[in-house]
């Protein structure tokens, strides 16, 4: 055997010097803490002891590994933990500490020993905390593209920028697709439904994001996983409520700062179950003996069971694995969720052949699609061009007028000008400079310019008075006189004052005096008597360019507005709808990963994580995805209930609008129609058309149909399962009746959708379950009738088995599986709503407010159908739904709390989150300022939360016993707070292992006060709050004295 | 799904018998590292409901559904876990 290939050593098995260090540090562990616990011990040594235990317990946390060890003092962040590391590294390197030098008192041996069994038995709860870090994940691929992003710029490029282009580009590729289902004359939904999502994935295909593909950075080398769920889940709600993308964007960029991924990605490699390079050696010896892959699988799984035995789980948690495994595993629920995550991972570890697949995915075929999109994209150009021409127009005209007016008003700045003829004289001048007056301004279309034969008169006397005359001028030959347009304004104006007497005397004595031909030639205003005189020309010149430049921009501005217009609460519901059916349509292998077990993060973990500054920045902005993914989850579980198009309302066949409507348009949403009733009534008449051509059939064609149905091995197992098919290829579930059960023997009662069905089913204890699995259904009649066994809800024991089987019918049931499946989905869920179930109708409005609230940080809780009714919820989630819409979403998304409706009030639930509980009877408006001023008083809670938390981490840190959080809705959080330290000072000298009972978790909680065994037998010590010191001390030796009756009770 | 899974751990050269023998082993593998995951991240109280929620037996699915969504990324903690998984049953196989 060559060096190479020598075989390595076990991938457990550690060098005799690590041994032996780990088996040192184990004994001292021992012997600090039966010295911590020695009675009468002083508080200092006991602190000088806990100092040194510290470093020596996280040294075994870490399985007494040195690489680990330096793999936790780089990753953590947390200076006083790294402090730790650091020291428990040096141990593990040096070896164990010289002993300080202590002084015990006398101890007696009973208790030393039974004081050095390891503290922390539970663990659960350390290991929680580590295990539970909210973040996004990332691979080394995201990474490695995070650090090329960090390199582009130079420095980290922040959420904000980064935001920034994820958003341009996501604007851009579905720049219009809002117009064309709010302009166009055909019914929204329908466009939205036919849709090509292909067209809109290669269109962000083409897009950049910091110098890489859109697409790319998005599915797999972007910001981690958060982001990849634009895809996933978000794509179809581009056209309309971009709300799902940008929320996931934001979340994954947001929580995946280029510092913060890496540190969690440090702290992912920290935790992996298999070490690197422990399977490394593994897999040497996997090469070496050159086996068949099958015998390599098995090898490996052998492998891998010793490692999961070696790192098992705790036993409560291995028996409830057990039991899923049983239970839950063979569900089409956890099958659902496991293939979602399968396929997520098959898709992220092919790297870029997650583009194809989710390209695919996108791709399915979609019923005119292309023909929809032409006939959209058509009305959406005409729509457009009339919105800019409009714009243009209104833009031109509005400048051209402004203009205008402003040059008219120039008029009277500018200097006229006019010269005398031969034989004329002050009289003349005065009128050619009243006639070129009164033209600029018929040029300037001003229509108020007409005045009567005696006004002009009257104007050119006093014209003539005012220029000449009276300054003694004589007009010469020639001569150019030049007059100021205000002073022909004011001739004009005291003509226009002349009293009716004034102008019955100049017609009288001055009018008749003037030849017809010579007023001919003052009426005629067409003309100017000198170029000179002519100012309108450039007015209206200059004012058609401006105008035109200003109708330019008004265009481009139009057309930019109906390019991507606000949506309208319609197009969001649209929108919403159609991703929701995307949803359906990707199936349960894409929605599975966020479906499938769910995969929220509550922000109580965000809070006691208390893993520091980075930390929280961390959780917050995962937060965000894992809000989203949680209502994702949420849709997901009833994702049949979504294969209905929720279309509570869409505005129909509204003619394309100039975007100046748009504003009201969102505000008076006009009349809707309810396509869910028209879904409905669709159906109907499709149902009663079979039911028809059902009865029009001849008796023979019914005959054959018959033995065609009866030989189809589908419909042959479903009727032997108990399951009718009836007209229209509807099911309906027979099933023992209760009465029927009891006796044994009887009819069986008929439902007519599986919900019913399942409900009664479960409402039957497991001996009536079995009783009724033993019943018979009879079906046929005479001698055609055969007994089957009856229907179990979960198909009887073999039907799969037959089904599998036999290849030929298991190929028909592939087939027929989906429709099959179609129809028990639709059967179990379309009927819902028809029979006005409130509680339906409170899940509808619910997933509708949580698709609203996605990447708010907000999460919706149910409300408490003690306090209100359904219909006070169902009403106050109307109002809050509005009243969410008018809060900035920077607002919203700092909270990271949940709404309820409910009792008015602001409190932390049990597991940590702020809950702000809203009275239904609230108007909108008080619910928006209620929410808003909400704001201090949930930030006030969060601290006192955290408090808590922390004080409840340093009694358990220090004890090893556990301490459950009190019942925040009895006691005040200061007062649990307050108590819990005081509890800390009460147990520092205290003989701790008086309140334990060997195998036995003990608890300690703020609350009622008692001492009991709960359900898991724990030991539980609740102790009342704001009790002083002293207090506290007895009432601990009062449970000591408890436990100790307890444990003798046990050794009995 | 499974032509994906077939490519990503190098199977497509196998007999079909062969792929669908190591297939069903890595799906039942998988499975198991799902369910570890699920439960490895339960809290103590989400331990608790679960059990209570099993022995009940009743909406078994939604019930843990919910208790599991308050895990915090846990689908992403799957993901991640079946990606290493698969990565390591690649390398086992193509060894």
């Amino acid at each position: 055997m060559s060096p190479e290939t020598k075989k390595p050593k076990g991938p457990e098995t550690p060098t005799s010097n690590e041994v032996e260090i780990a088996s040192r540090l184990t004994a001292r562990i021992k012997e600090l803490e039966a010295m911590i616990m020695t009675r009468g011990l002083p508080r200092e040594e006991r602190a000088k002891l806990t100092e040194e235990l510290k470093p020596i317990k996280a040294a075994r946390d870490l399985g007494f590994d040195i690489n680990r060890a330096e793999k936790a003092v780089m990753a953590e962040r947390d200076r006083e933990k790294r402090k730790e590391f650091t020291a428990a590294l040096k141990l593990l390197k040096g070896g164990v500490p010289p002993k300080p030098e202590v002084k015990l008192p006398p101890v007696p041996v009973a208790a030393a020993e039974e004081t050095a069994e390891p503290i922390e038995t539970g663990g659960a709860g350390a290991a929680e905390a580590t295990s539970r870090v909210p973040e996004p994940i990332v691979g080394e691929e995201e990474l490695r593209a995070l650090r090329a992003i960090k390199g582009l710029e130079g420095q980290e490029p922040g959420a904000e920028a980064a935001m920034g282009e994820v958003a341009t580009v996501l604007k851009e590729t579905t720049r219009g697709w809002r117009d064309k289902m709010r302009e166009s004359k055909i019914p929204g939904a329908e466009i939205l439904k036919n849709f090509s999502t292909k067209e809109l994935v290669e269109k962000l295909g083409g897009k950049k994001i910091f110098g890489r593909s859109a697409l790319e950075f998005i599915l797999a080398a972007g910001v981690g996983g958060g982001t990849r769920s634009v895809v996933r889940f978000g794509l179809g709600a581009l056209t309309g409520g971009w709300g799902y993308a940008l929320a996931a964007a934001t979340g994954a960029i947001a929580g995946g700062l280029v510092e913060g991924t890496i540190a969690h990605h440090k702290e992912l490699e920290r935790q992996k179950r298999f070490k690197d390079e422990e399977f490394e050696r593994f897999l040497l010896g996997v090469r070496e003996n050159k086996k068949k892959l099958t015998e390599k699988i098995d090898q490996y799984l052998e492998y891998a069971r010793s490692k999961d035995l070696a790192e098992g789980l705790p036993g409560y948690k291995e028996e409830l694995r057990n039991l899923l495994e049983n239970k839950l595993a063979r569900s089409a629920f956890w099958r659902g969720a496991a293939k979602g995550a399968i396929i997520g991972a098959v898709g992220g570890f092919v790297g870029a052949a997650i583009s194809d697949w989710v390209g695919s995915k996108l791709g399915w075929e979609i019923p005119g699609a292309e023909e929809a999109a032409k006939v959209a994209e058509t009305l959406h150009n005409n729509a457009l061009a009339e919105a800019m021409a409009a714009a243009s127009a209104d833009a031109f005209n509005k400048t051209n007028e402004k203009l205008v007016r402003a040059g008219l008003a120039g008029l009277d700045a500018r200097e006229f000008t006019a010269f005398t003829r031969r034989g004329e004289g002050a009289t003349n001048l005065a009128r050619k400079l009243i006639s070129d007056y009164i033209n600029q301004h018929h040029a300037l279309k001003d229509p108020t310019f007409k005045f009567s034969k005696a006004q002009l008169v009257y104007a050119e006397d006093w014209l003539q008075k005012y220029a000449f005359t009276n300054e003694n001028i004589k007009p010469r030959l020639g001569e150019i006189f030049k007059v100021r347009g205000g002073v022909i304004r004011s001739a004009l104006a005291e003509a226009r004052a002349l009293s009716p007497a004034e102008i019955d005397n100049i017609n009288k004595n001055w009018v008749w005096k003037i030849k017809d031909k010579t007023w001919e030639k003052i009426f005629d205003f067409k003309n100017v008597y000198r170029a000179e005189n002519d100012f309108a020309t450039g007015i209206i010149e200059e004012a058609k360019r401006k105008s035109g430049e200003a109708a330019r921009k008004a265009a481009e501005a139009a057309g930019r507005a109906a390019a991507m217009p606000p949506p309208s609460p319609a197009a969001s519901v649209a929108a919403e709808s159609w991703f929701n059916a995307s949803v359906i349509k990707w199936g349960s292998g894409v929605a599975g990963v966020g479906a499938a077990v769910g995969t929220a993060l509550y922000f109580k973990e965000a809070i006691s994580s208390g893993a520091g500054r980075a930390g929280r920045a961390i959780a917050r902005g995962a937060g965000r995805v894992g809000k989203d993914a949680a209502i994702i989850g949420g849709e997901f579980r009833k994702f049949a209930r979504e294969i209905r198009p929720s279309l509570p309302s869409f505005k129909r066949g509204e003619a394309a609008e100039p975007p100046g409507k748009a504003e009201s348009e969102v505000q008076e949403p006009g009349p809707v129609v309810d396509v869910e009733a028209q879904r409905r009534a669709e159906e109907t008449t499709q149902r009663k058309e079979t039911e028809r051509l059902e009865a029009q059939r001849t008796t023979r064609e019914r005959v054959e149909h018959a033995k065609k149905l009866a030989a189809d091995p589908i419909r042959k197992l479903l009727q032997e399962g108990g399951i009718i098919i009836v007209p229209g290829d509807r099911f309906r579930y027979e099933i023992p009746s209760k009465e029927s059960i009891a006796k044994r023997v009887g009819p069986s009662i008929s439902f007519d959708n599986y919900p019913d069905l399942r409900q009664y089913w479960e409402s039957l204890t497991p001996d009536e379950k079995a009783i009724a699995e033993s019943f018979e259904t009879t079906i046929g009649q005479g001698e055609d009738a055969k007994k089957y066994p009856t229907l179990n809800t979960f198909a009887k024991k073999d039907f799969w088995d037959r089904i599998e089987a036999n290849p030929e019918l298991n190929k028909r049931f592939l087939e027929l599986r989906e429709k099959a499946l179609k129809g028990l989905l639709a059967d179990e869920y379309r009927g819902l709503p028809e029979k006005e179930d409130p509680k339906v109708a409170i899940d509808s409005l619910m997933d509708g407010l949580k698709i609203k609230l996605k990447g708010t940080g907000l999460y919706l809780y149910r409300g408490d159908y003690r306090e209100i009714t359904l219909e006070e919820e169902t009403e106050g989630l109307q109002k809050l739904s509005r009243a969410l819409e008018r809060i900035p979403g920077e607002e919203l998304s700092f909270w990271l709390i949940g709404l309820k409706i409910g009792r008015k009030g602001i409190y932390i639930g049990a597991g940590g989150s702020a809950i702000v509980e809203i009275d239904p009877s609230l108007s909108e408006d008080q619910m928006r300022e209620y929410i808003l001023s909400a704001r201090q008083p949930v930030k006030d809670l969060r601290e006192l939360w955290q408090n808590s938390y922390s004080a409840r981490e340093g009694i358990k840190k220090a004890t090893g016993l556990y301490v459950a959080s009190a019942d925040h809705e009895k006691i005040p959080l200061a007062d649990e707070v307050s108590t819990l330290r005081i509890l800390q000072d009460a147990l520092d000298d205290f003989p701790i292992d008086s309140l334990k009972i060997a195998g036995k978790e003990t608890i300690l909680k703020i609350g009622a006060a008692e001492i009991f065994k709960d359900a898991r037998d724990r030991v539980v010590i609740s102790i009342r709050p704001n009790l002083s010191l002293e207090d506290i001390r007895s009432y601990l030796r009062m449970a000591a004295n408890e436990v100790e009756l307890l444990r003798a009770a046990e050794q009995k | 799904m499974t032509q994906a899974l077939i490519e990503a751990l190098g199977l497509m050269d196998l007999p079909p018998a062969e792929q669908k023998e190591i297939l069903e082993k890595v799906d039942k593998r998988l499975e198991d590292v799902l369910l570890r995951v699920v439960v490895e991240n339960l809290s103590d109280e989400e331990v608790k409901r679960a059990r209570e929620v099993l022995e009940r037996g009743v909406d078994i699915e939604d019930e843990i559904a919910e208790i599991t969504s308050g895990v915090p990324m846990l689908a992403e903690k799957m993901e991640r876990a079946v990606a290493e998984e698969i990565d390591r049953l690649r390398k086992v196989l193509s060894a």
